[in-house]
């Protein structure tokens, strides 16, 4: 359970990545139409409150529950902005 | 402070960083230590074998140790072994005044063939203290963790690109890169940096708003303290002398009435005096909030005085506040994670800082700028070295030299003096990779001496200080290409 909340929390953020002003040049070839912009921003979202609730059925509490899912969150943001780094500078290098 | 709003956030966010970020730093990365600051501690008493402990027993044999070893001390604290701790801490003042700390075996309740260290708890304490006397050091410790309330709040303010650069990191590009990382950790881990923060400011309040205290008890400290703990107070000594009633007994019966929170702490006041007392003070590690039950005893007769269970909404809330802030409730993971947080946070602080000094370095230098850059190498690469030397000192020095949880500390001390002179009189590009080298070869030493990672608390610290061998090894080589 834990797993798959890290698995949704992650997907969640590339995919906000991916429909971000910065992160979309790097993780899209192709420009996003205004619509699939919104359906992948609600499919993150969605995904985002996935990974909440499975931390609430791991965790006891919800103030737990909580303080894990911000913790596991901002790990996943940074590792979503270090994936973009390494992939525009592989672009950029060959 | 001129122009517009979003311009006096900006200044304000760098003059309250300029002013508070070394303490800052330093207090951050000691208080992501101390969130394991019981492993830490096993850690440092390599003699303790790695067994299963009966709390209750360990407790009464600390006691009855203490009985016969500091029978005149006017107090005895006891921290009672915990599954994470499996061994009793026990606290006495000499007739100095003085406090003698030592962990106590289990087994035998005595802390001979135990290396004298105060192991975790030192973080713990110089997190809050900065090892300076009362109120002074708790008193900084407030105002700087109130100006990191401001400091967040007036970052997110400046950051005009907030949700554009959400995801932004662009590596080699010098001041960039630098901004991208303060930017992008403090907007990652920010709603922890804001709990941690405003919860550390609420924690110490008391010394940061003394007055409403000072106008309803009149100065009288001791009325506001039994008013918030009612069933903890210390009457004084008679100046008869008195015998402690077995303490076993009395032990069981709090167990009882705690109803499986068990013992955290036990207090003994005046314990060669008739007018001795016993407290009780029941864990909580099943609650975020620290708020216990506390049942308090005649010491010579065992009758129950006072046992107290709060209730109070205020205190209710404060104790959540504060427990929110040391984590005693974590499980394993939400601990990782609030070490992770707060190594983030002196990154944050410390790429802030880093940031500020290149950033004038490059417009028109002049000597205060150049010293605030080499003070800042000394501060953010020689901290880590001289909490790492704490670690190394506890192996290297002989276990029975006298004092020498003493020569520990103040090995710490001697260390970051040592790494500030050489970063003020070594250009910035040498001393960095210098200082940051002997980060990692001091962390590749304290994982040589966790060897073999035979327990938990072996595998952890061998493991971090790996990881964070490791990282101050990449870094190493970074700051020595350009160099």
């Amino acid at each position: 359970m834990m797993v798959a909340a890290i698995v949704c929390g992650q997907c969640a953020m590339l995919l906000l990545a991916m429909v971000s002003v910065r992160g979309s040049g790097i993780l899209l070839r192709k420009t996003v139409t205004p619509l699939a912009c919104r359906c992948v921003r609600a499919a993150g979202i969605v995904l985002l409150g996935m990974s909440f609730f499975l931390q609430m059925q791991v965790m006891e509490t919800l103030v737990i529950a909580a303080i894990n899912w911000i913790g596991v969150i901002s790990i996943e943001i940074v590792m979503t902005a270090l994936t973009c780094a390494v992939i525009k500078n592989i672009r950029e290098n060959g | 402070m001129k122009g517009s709003f979003r311009a006096s956030m900006a200044w304000l966010h760098t003059t309250l960083g300029l002013i508070t970020g070394w303490v800052l730093f330093a207090i951050a990365l000691s208080g992501s230590l101390s969130v394991y600051r019981q492993e830490i501690t096993l850690w440092m008493h390599p003699e303790l074998a790695s067994q299963r402990v009966d709390p209750i027993q360990a407790c009464s044999r600390a006691i009855d140790w203490l009985g016969q070893h500091a029978g005149t001390a006017a107090a005895w604290y006891v921290a009672c072994p915990t599954p994470q701790a499996p061994f009793a801490t026990g606290i006495w003042p000499n007739a100095q005044g003085a406090y003698s700390q030592r962990v106590l075996d289990p087994q035998s309740g005595s802390p001979d063939g135990l290396r004298d260290t105060l192991g975790g708890e030192f973080f713990y304490r110089f997190h809050f203290e900065l090892q300076l006397p009362y109120p002074w050091g708790r008193l900084i410790a407030a105002i700087a963790a109130l100006a990191l309330v401001v400091a967040l709040v007036t970052g997110i303010i400046i950051h005009r690109r907030i949700f554009a650069d959400f995801f932004t990191f662009r590596p080699n590009k010098g001041q960039r890169s630098w901004l991208d990382a303060h930017n992008l950790l403090g907007v990652a881990a920010l709603p922890f940096h804001l709990m941690i923060s405003l919860t550390g400011a609420v924690t110490l309040a008391s010394l940061l708003l003394p007055w409403s205290t000072q106008a309803v008890y009149h100065h009288d400290e001791r009325a506001s303290y039994t008013e918030l703990n009612p069933a903890l107070y210390a009457r004084p000594a008679s100046g008869q002398p008195g015998h402690l009633v077995p303490i076993l007994p009395l032990i069981q019966m709090a167990d009882r009435h705690f109803r499986g929170a068990g013992i955290a702490q036990i207090y003994v006041f005046n314990p060669s005096d008739r007018a001795s007392l016993v407290t009780f003070i029941s864990g909580n590690s099943q609650t975020v909030s620290t708020s216990a039950r506390i049942m308090t005893f005649d010491g010579v007769t065992g009758q129950l005085l006072n046992a107290h269970t709060e209730t109070r909404p205020v205190i209710r809330l404060y104790t959540f506040l504060y427990g929110l802030h040391v984590a005693r409730f974590a499980p394993a993971l939400t601990r990782g994670l609030y070490f992770v947080s707060g190594l983030a946070l002196a990154v944050v602080i410390g790429s802030g800082m880093h940031l500020w000094a290149i950033k004038r370095l490059r417009q028109r230098p002049h000597i205060g700028h150049l010293i605030v850059n080499r003070l800042n190498t000394g501060i953010l690469a020689g901290t880590p070295l001289a909490f790492a030397t704490y670690f190394l000192a506890n192996r290297l020095l002989p276990p029975a030299l006298a004092g020498r949880s003493g020569y520990e500390v103040r090995s710490v001390f001697v260390m970051w003096a040592l790494a500030l002179v050489f970063a003020l009189f070594r250009r910035p590009g040498r001393a960095w990779p210098e200082l940051l080298g002997g980060n990692m070869l001091a962390c590749l030493a304290i994982a040589l001496l966790s060897m073999p990672w035979g327990s938990a608390a072996t595998l952890g610290a061998g493991s971090i200080a790996l990881g964070l061998a490791g990282a101050f090894g990449y870094a190493t080589l970074r700051t020595a290409r350009r160099a």
